[in-house]
């Protein structure tokens, strides 16, 4: 069972250790085989991730798309550790990515890192709006 | 009527003291434990969370253990294969022996010594099992990779207990080796049996690196696991997005996303900008 992926023209993808370009027309591709297949829409660029999760799902891509995984697996959980420290409640996303990269899914360790970028927007954007209530809140626990 | 009756006053003070030594006996208990969370009582969240990350923690150990198991058992036959390999290139050794050798008494002594060798043979991948698994008696070893049991990796066995039945397929000695074509079949039945045990040996040996890929990233998961469940602090959004910014801005300076930099630009992705 293949993978169909159609392109617009111009669109790029990797394919593997490739970069693949398509010409000035709409293409259709089907592709078989185990090579890391990854589209321009889901592909994060160093410049690109500059929050904590999204350097995250930067580290799971370049696992996916290299050839010995291992060599990431430290970066991965220094990562890890400090996104778990500064918010613990994204644990269970940590968990989902990790059992996926444990299981050999870099596929759908990705997905799952697309859903922490997510949850961590929300979080940033939670922050974002009402810092000063919390402050109030934190010092009552604190003096307790 | 035997109820002693307080006033208001008296009653808030009373639940203010009893408030007090409740947080003083919970702060006790966490500086006893070292942990911010003891009991669901304390924060329900966080509780349940850290205790999923310590049974988390526990399952893991336990595939951890079957993972190191694993690696044994195909390193046990990996051993088996090198020491069968020395078996057949002794065998092979014989087989020109006979071939220079022109009397048939010389002949029929190294048949002898051949049919023991390959006897031999048979009884090394006997003894190539680990923990109850011989992947050289075509025991099949299943590795369980995550805790959900969904992914595991199964390495086939082979059969190379009786060394003059398929796969090896070296036949013993027949005629005494007294004719040349006799010892002609014998080697040819020696070197495809070679080139059986190179290509077991790799299948193998990808085996084995996938599962300590695998192995490796198990260990670094549970040691994360525990200081997780250690570190775990008040699980509030707000806190949490407040850190969040904080570590944002930190990590832009620091040296795993400068090395996440180094490593993205050895990567394939460097042709993506």
């Amino acid at each position: 069972m293949g993978l169909k992926v159609e392109l617009k023209p111009g669109e790029r993808f990797i394919l593997g250790e490739c970069l693949v370009t398509n010409g000035d027309q709409r293409t259709r591709l089907l592709i078989e085989g185990q090579t890391p297949i990854l589209r321009e829409k889901d592909i994060m660029t160093p410049e690109q991730a500059d929050t904590p999760a999204k350097r995250i799902y930067l580290c799971v891509q370049i696992m996916y798309t290299s050839r010995d995984q291992r060599l990431h697996h430290e970066t991965y959980f220094a990562l890890m550790r400090e996104l778990v420290q500064a918010a613990p409640s994204s644990w269970s996303y940590m968990q989902d990515i990790s059992n996926h990269i444990m299981a050999g899914h870099m596929y759908k360790a990705l997905k799952s890192a697309k859903s922490l970028i997510a949850y961590e927007k929300e979080l940033l954007d939670n922050a974002k709006r009402n810092t000063s209530v919390q402050r109030g809140s934190e010092q009552d626990r604190e003096s307790a | 009527m035997s109820d002693i009756v307080l006033s208001a006053g008296v009653r808030s003070n009373l639940l203010q003291l009893q408030q007090t030594s409740d947080l003083i006996s919970q702060t006790q208990n966490r500086l006893a434990t070292g942990k911010k969370v003891n009991s669901a009582l304390d924060n329900a969240i966080n509780f349940f969370t850290a205790q999923g990350l310590d049974t988390r923690a526990n399952n893991l150990s336990g595939l951890l253990d079957a993972m190191s198991n694993g690696v044994s058992t195909i390193q046990a036959a990996n051993n088996g294969i090198s020491a069968i390999t020395k078996l057949v290139q002794a065998a092979q050794a014989l087989v020109s022996q006979a071939q220079q050798a022109n009397n048939t008494v010389t002949q029929a002594a190294l048949a002898t010594q051949f049919n023991t060798l390959l006897t031999q043979i048979g009884q090394l991948a006997g003894d190539a099992g680990f923990n109850g698994v011989n992947l050289l008696a075509n025991n099949a070893l299943t590795i369980t990779l995550d805790d959900s049991g969904n992914s595991s990796i199964v390495v086939a066995g082979v059969s190379y207990t009786n060394a003059q039945a398929s796969p090896l397929s070296i036949a013993n000695a027949t005629n005494n080796w007294a004719s040349a074509s006799d010892i002609t079949t014998a080697s040819t039945a020696l070197s495809a049996a070679l080139t059986n045990l190179q290509s077991e040996s790799q299948t193998l040996s990808s085996s084995l690196s996938t599962v300590q890929i695998r192995e490796d990233f198990t260990k670094s998961m549970i040691n994360t696991l525990k200081s997780g469940s250690d570190n775990l602090t008040l699980a509030d959004t707000n806190e949490e997005g407040a850190n969040l910014l904080a570590l944002q801005t930190r990590q832009q300076l620091s040296s795993t996303a400068l090395s996440l930099a180094a490593q993205a630009d050895q990567n394939v992705l460097r042709l993506f900008r």
